[in-house]
């Protein structure tokens, strides 16, 4: 039985090349790992995280069922693709060992079986390999249509935005494009010639006179040869290097490896990451900033520009970190800790003076049960700082307010800009400074230096937001508010919502004073307010052209106030805002009966103003 | 207006602050009817609120007096609370309509809207409306004409002051890029005042740049520095709050030493800037009067050259500070080149 000819050449080379290339770019970045996290790998090996890790390979590299929970048509085109083809190879292989009885086959002879063995109806059962094998191509087929039908419409597949590819990457797409209808065809002719076919190729067939089939069937299985084997070529300088590489990051990742600091895209776990991203692009739709700035920043191209390592110098600066795309990306890349990495290779060279710190400190403060801390943007709000304090006055709490005493920025600001060892400094001294009151709790008015309490200082005592305390006030009973028919809408900060997963607490403080509206974007999907402590090189325009947004999709229901639960998200909507814009704790405190006839008057005159608009 | 005069045209002045009032006396002396609008019950706008006057000291109501005396004719009606909303053109006849439904026709219409003062309040770190001590310049005229009292103990001694400028211009954060222009010689002007109210006071004003651009300004910076002793600091404020001894705490840069810079005042006054009081939107074939947003700019002249007092539309005008920051003289020049542009208009010089 005849299993080789000349046009399977440019396949087979291809496909070599592909392995060696993988084979040493691979080992390259697995020397990469620390110690610790190659011996993590040699344990984890041998535990039921691999199974999983299959079992997650299958459905996410697979069937793709996180974008397709995204967005479905989405979804299904990844998995027409991946799967399709998937069937392809696992059919191939099984219906060349059933022909050959033999299962060590030559890899190109499964995948050009058609040629060698154009008739199979001598063999049992060849119709329902015939018929599998069709639908997957089938499947593929639509796939690919999909795919195409993208490039030149996205609205059908309900996305709004699109990646932009790079030359390479558009070889490897249109190769992409063209290997299964080239496979169809191939297989289609030679079914004319010979006879045979499945309900696919046969139909085709019909189509073709015999006589040319017979002289051109060779023309169309070099062709599909060489569309395989350009694609294989070029998967390892292409985004398509994501499909190997995403396989191998679930299997890093069951077993536990950890990011190392630092911006090494070359190397260990960021360099699987990098080039783990697909491009699909479901980090665009939902990133506030979408079209509302002059360079395109979001996820797909920021990875894209350190795979290709020049670039991303300017974006990685320009993220609000509202980690919106960290959340919804579909191969779990840790996108947030990447730019911090990126901004600490960009700051490295800064030299920042910490000499303004206080040299010795007291170990011991008076002490009371709660500390409150309001940090800078708390001096930027006054308002909210006094509300807060009002707040625990009438609720009879004893309470130290520690920015009174002295008090140093809690070092987010510097670890958003990746100046980790800065940040560490200041870390040190505030956590000496919070811990010197022997406090039970710390209760703080910013999300932003919560985040960093809970997540970093490991302070022993619980970190609470204010939205949090209050609530538990008024749970308690400690602050009644009879609740009033004024419409609410709430604006999720990032650092507390999706950074701290404090969705409730807030919610019902606002619930209890007045009715809390619905958003087209809330919770885990909600918008980020135009600002960041870290993010240097956005410009104010663009930064205005993103709270405009937020505020359109706020005050879509005419709310009577907009509340928000973050000083900086306060201060970046109100000064653009028609409407009032408030913390809800000025809200709570403003609702309390000896304040609420003027608080209703301040209302009447946005009301006013914003009608006369 | 139905009882009008064929041979007599009438002109509609929108605002009868110093530049409405300047225009309505030129036209009026030139046998032009004029009907003088106004948001509020009374004329004189921003100036009824000054006491005195950069760079001389004068005392504003002089000049309110003169411009009050101006309106005293027969072919001047005041239409007072009126809120101008719409303005549109028909057959060469202007039909003005306010809020509560009035209907003013005339031959030409002026806006001479003016400014208002930038609301302090959005620059919450300075603390305006939560600390009694922190003012507006504004309120600082308001306490020097005796309505008002001191917001501190003014038996106190080594009383200390601050002044900040640029509250509210040439910050992209609140959306304005502009400079004020008269808040820096105002910010000299109430120095100097509060100098002479207080002599053992010291007084701080805290800058980016001093912007003295008009004639005997520069005089008056240096008198203030070496007359008066007043402490100019260039550097931004960045919050106020309260000390321990219940007066106010700021902290400031000092960007010419380069340290940063923290003082307990008696009192701080915020040099307000101007922000325009109503921004124009053009929508089918007609001028609506908006509250300005976010950002919203001043009203742009047709050519900034040499149409200064033109809008695109023929026969209507704008003067004054509707434009842009002005100070007090500049819009009254403004005022008569305007009216001698509306005489023009009337006599079929220009179209």
């Amino acid at each position: 039985m005849n299993q080789y000819h000349p046009f399977i050449l440019p396949f087979f080379i291809g496909f070599l090349a592909m392995l060696v290339i993988l084979f040493v770019r691979y080992a390259l970045w697995f020397r990469g790992f620390s110690k610790e996290n190659r011996k993590r790998i040699a344990v984890g090996l041998f535990t039921t995280q691999t199974l999983l890790a299959i079992k997650e390979v299958g459905a996410e590299a697979l069937l793709h069922l996180k974008i397709y929970r995204t967005n479905p048509v989405l979804g299904f085109m990844h998995m027409s693709l991946a799967f399709g083809w998937f069937l392809l190879i696992l059919g191939g292989k099984l219906e060349s060992w059933y022909f050959t009885g033999d299962f060590t086959n030559p890899v190109w002879y499964a995948i050009f079986l058609r040629y060698f063995e154009p008739d199979s109806t001598h063999l049992m059962y060849h119709g329902v390999f015939l018929f599998f094998m069709e639908l997957a191509l089938l499947m593929v087929l639509v796939g690919v249509a999909l795919a195409f039908t993208k490039r030149l419409k996205k609205s059908i597949l309900r996305i709004k935005n699109t990646t932009r590819h790079n030359f390479g990457n558009k070889m490897a797409l249109y190769a992409l494009w063209l290997i299964f209808p080239l496979r169809l065809l191939a297989e289609s002719v030679t079914t004319a010639a010979h006879g045979g076919g499945g309900f696919l190729t046969a139909s085709v067939g019909v189509l073709i006179p015999q006589s040319w089939a017979v002289e051109s069937e060779l023309y169309f299985w070099w062709a599909y040869s060489w569309s395989l084997g350009l694609f294989f070529l070029a998967l390892p300088f292409s985004r398509y290097l994501h499909i190997p590489t995403e396989m191998v990051l679930i299997f890093l990742r069951r077993w536990k490896i950890e990011p190392a600091s630092g911006f090494n895209p070359d190397k260990g776990l960021q360099a699987f990451e990098v080039h783990s991203c697909p491009g699909c692009g479901v980090c665009l739709d939902v990133c506030p900033a979408i079209n509302k700035t002059e360079i395109a920043f979001q996820s797909a191209y920021f990875v894209n520009q350190v795979r290709r390592g020049n670039g991303y110098e300017q974006t990685s600066g320009m993220c609000l970190n509202c980690g919106q795309c960290d959340e919804v990306c579909p191969v779990g890349i840790n996108l947030e800790n990447l730019r911090h990495q990126t901004r600490s290779k960009i700051f490295n060279q800064a030299s920042f003076n910490h000499s303004w710190m206080p040299g010795s400190m007291v170990f011991w403060r008076e002490t009371t049960e709660v500390v409150l801390f309001t940090g800078c943007m708390g001096r930027l709000n006054p308002q909210t700082t006094l509300a807060v304090k009002n707040l625990l006055n009438e609720a009879g709490v004893s309470f130290i307010h520690m920015d009174e005493e002295e008090s140093i920025c809690c070092g987010r600001p510097m670890m958003l800009a990746g100046a980790a060892e800065s940040a560490k400094k200041m870390m040190d001294r505030n956590r000496e400074n919070i811990l010197a009151y022997h406090s039970k709790v710390l209760v703080t008015t910013c999300p932003i230096c919560y985040k960093i309490f809970k997540d970093e200082y490991n302070l022993e005592i619980p970190v609470l937001h204010h939205s949090e305390y209050l609530w538990q006030l008024i749970d308690e009973g400690k602050i009644v508010r009879e609740k009033s028919a004024l419409q609410l809408a709430y604006h999720d900060p990032c650092d507390l919502g999706r950074g701290s997963s404090c969705y409730e607490p807030p919610r019902k403080v606002i619930d209890s004073v007045g009715q809390l509206q619905t958003l087209s974007r809330q919770r885990e999907k909600s918008l980020c307010c135009g600002n960041n402590l870290g993010s240097l090189s956005l410009s104010e325009n663009e930064r205005q052209n993103i709270t405009a947004n937020t505020l359109k999709v706020l005050t879509l229901d005419n709310p009577d106030v907009v509340v928000t639960a973050c000083p900086m998200c306060k201060k970046t909507l109100q000064r653009q805002s028609q409407v009032k814009v408030t913390d809800l704790a000025e809200l709570l405190w403003e609702t309390h009966p000896s304040n609420s006839l003027k608080f209703s008057k301040k209302i009447e005159k946005s009301r006013f103003l914003a009608e006369v608009k | 207006m139905s009882q009008k005069n064929n041979n007599i045209k009438q002109v509609a002045i929108i605002g009868a602050g110093p530049a409405g009032l300047q225009a309505a006396t030129v036209l009026s002396q030139n046998q032009v009817q004029v009907l003088l609008i106004d948001k509020q019950a009374k004329t004189g706008g921003h100036l009824e609120k000054w006491s005195h006057l950069f760079p001389d000291s004068r005392p504003s109501n002089e000049i309110l007096k003169v411009l009050q005396q101006g309106i005293q004719k027969e072919n001047i009606q005041f239409f007072k609370n009126k809120r101008v909303s719409k303005i549109s053109k028909s057959n060469g006849q202007w039909e003005l309509g306010t809020d509560d439904g009035l209907v003013i026709n005339s031959d030409a219409v002026v806006i001479a809207t003016g400014f208002n003062t930038f609301d302090a309040h959005q620059k919450e770190e300075y603390g305006y409306g939560i600390y009694p001590a922190v003012v507006t310049s504004e309120n600082l005229e308001s306490i020097f004409k005796g309505e008002t009292t001191w917001p501190f103990n003014s038996s106190g001694k080594d009383l200390r002051f601050g002044i900040v400028h640029c509250v509210g211009s040439r910050d992209a954060k609140c959306g304005n890029l502009y400079c004020s222009k008269v808040c820096c010689v105002t910010a000299v002007k109430q120095a100097i005042e509060l100098k002479k109210k207080f002599p053992g006071a010291t007084v701080y004003c805290f800058y980016m740049d001093m912007r003295m651009f008009g004639t005997g300004y520069e005089e008056l910076y240096q008198e203030a520095q070496t007359k008066y002793n007043i402490q100019f600091i260039r550097g931004r404020l960045s919050e106020a709050s309260p000390s321990q001894d219940n007066r106010l705490q700021v902290k400031a840069e000092d960007t010419l030493l380069g340290r940063p810079a923290k003082l307990t005042l008696d009192m701080l006054v915020l040099m307000v800037g101007m922000i325009p009081a109503v921004s124009l939107e053009m929508k089918n074939d007609a001028v609506y009067l908006n509250q300005p947003a976010y950002g919203s700019s001043f009203i742009t002249p047709d050519d900034v050259f040499l149409k200064m007092n033109h809008h695109q539309q023929a026969g209507l005008f704008i003067t004054g500070a509707c434009k842009g920051p002005a100070s007090i003289p500049e819009v009254l020049q403004d005022a008569k080149a305007t009216s001698i542009e509306v005489l023009n208009y009337f006599n079929n010089k220009i179209k």
